[in-house]
């Protein structure tokens, strides 16, 4: 796999190439882009190989150059649960979705619900602008096998590999859960305004208020090993409501995260000498809170993005694609 | 593929143990099967049937918790 920084002549070649390609980057330059195997989302943000950037006149390009074959697909919100159903043989999947779409929301609440999805890796990423158009500018996926952008929705990559390949998907997260404090929640939700605390049922904005709670550290929640994050978006004190960037799940064990002194160095020592030659995408969160841009993390490089996804979506997390040859 | 015993997939959904050697997948969706018998402890035997049902035609996940 190959992980380049391409003018949009420099990605052209590649797609007529014939190799399956995922693009990230600025909706006007994918429009010039020609019809093949490829999909693409829009992002302004990127960890390149000289740290992290806004990047508005050339595209990040992953091309899967060993796969034998590949399929694009769109699905809408309401078809979530035939994903799975594109799955290749020895293969993996990538999946775009737009951030603030009915798809977004659909798939953070049910799209592990058919477990099918679990048959084989599943990676990609919430597609985003840059901070300075929200509002403007709408999020976009694009089928590349027609052209056809599009701001709700989700676009598929069925990658197909040799058999034996070996395909690996796994998560970075630099947080771990922190004190004894513990917050389980009785609904699924993207906000929610009561929470139990270690036993007592609180109002959670009031409690995050008169806490004092540094809400750029996630709730974290420990999935026999996994630490999966849950961000805090926004705390509306008048509404008495706290809204987060995934769903909080009824009933998990959700703790603070543990505080990081230094965070672009937090994850340096994460990822070590690792990522080179692996597909990759890290949270917008982690480039902001962490003030990434200008600074290495590491040899991943990739889109920075409004929600990763591995199986299930993330938040303030780096997830990672690791292929082998058979 | 490794045939687990129906006891051990039951004490695999019962408990909270670690299961840090086995993939994403396994981790991510044994633990959502592990929250729903945790909110609704009368469903066990009925997840058992279905995790032995998802073991049967996912290897990958079957040989993570055959290793456990």
């Amino acid at each position: 796999m190959k992980n380049e920084l391409l003018s949009v002549d420099e990605a052209a070649d590649r797609i007529r190439s014939g190799a399956p390609v995922v693009v990230a980057g600025a909706a006007e330059l994918m429009k010039q882009l020609p019809q093949g195997n490829w999909i693409g989302g829009t992002t302004a943000y990127f960890v390149t190989e000289n740290g992290g950037a806004v990047v508005d006149d050339k595209l990040f390009c992953t091309t899967f150059e060993n796969a034998v074959g590949a399929t694009v697909r769109m699905v809408s919100a309401d078809t979530l649960g035939q994903i799975s159903d594109g799955y290749r043989e020895n293969g993996f999947t990538v999946v775009l979705i737009p951030a603030f779409s009915k798809t977004h929301t659909e798939f953070a609440m049910t799209g592990a619900d058919n477990v099918s999805v679990f048959d084989q890796p599943l990676v990609g990423w919430i597609t985003g602008v840059h901070l300075d158009e929200l509002g403007s500018k709408t999020p976009q996926i694009v089928d590349g096998s027609t052209g056809t952008a599009a701001e709700d929705g989700a676009v598929l990559l069925h990658v197909e590999m040799p058999a034996g390949s070996g395909i690996d998907v796994d998560i970075v997260n630099i947080f771990d859960q922190g004190d004894e404090l513990t917050f389980k929640f009785d609904e699924n939700g993207f906000a929610a305004k009561s929470v139990n605390v270690n036993g007592e049922t609180v109002n959670l904005a009031d409690y995050l208020i008169e806490n004092e709670i540094d809400t750029r550290l996630p709730l974290v929640a420990n999935y026999a090993g996994s630490m999966i994050n849950v961000s805090i978006q926004n705390v509306d004190a008048e509404a008495k409501e706290v809204q987060f960037y995934a769903p909080v799940v009824a009933g998990m064990e959700y703790k603070l995260a543990a505080p990081q002194a230094d965070y672009a160095a937090a994850f340096a020592s994460s990822v070590g000498d690792s990522g080179m030659g692996q597909y990759s995408c890290n949270c917008i969160l982690n480039y902001l809170y962490g003030e990434l841009e200008g600074k290495k993390t590491g040899k991943f490089t990739g889109p920075v993005t409004f929600g990763e996804i591995a199986y299930i979506l993330l938040n303030q997390t780096l997830v990672k694609l690791d292929l082998k040859a058979a | 593929m490794p045939v687990i015993p129906r006891a051990k997939i039951k004490t695999l959904l019962s408990s909270n143990s670690d299961l840090s050697k086995a993939s994403l997948a396994t981790r991510i969706m044994l633990t959502r099967m592990r929250l729903e018998v945790s909110n609704s402890p009368i469903c066990i035997d009925q997840k058992v049937s279905e995790l032995e049902s998802v073991l049967n035609s996912k290897p990958q996940i079957a040989e993570d918790l055959a290793s456990i």
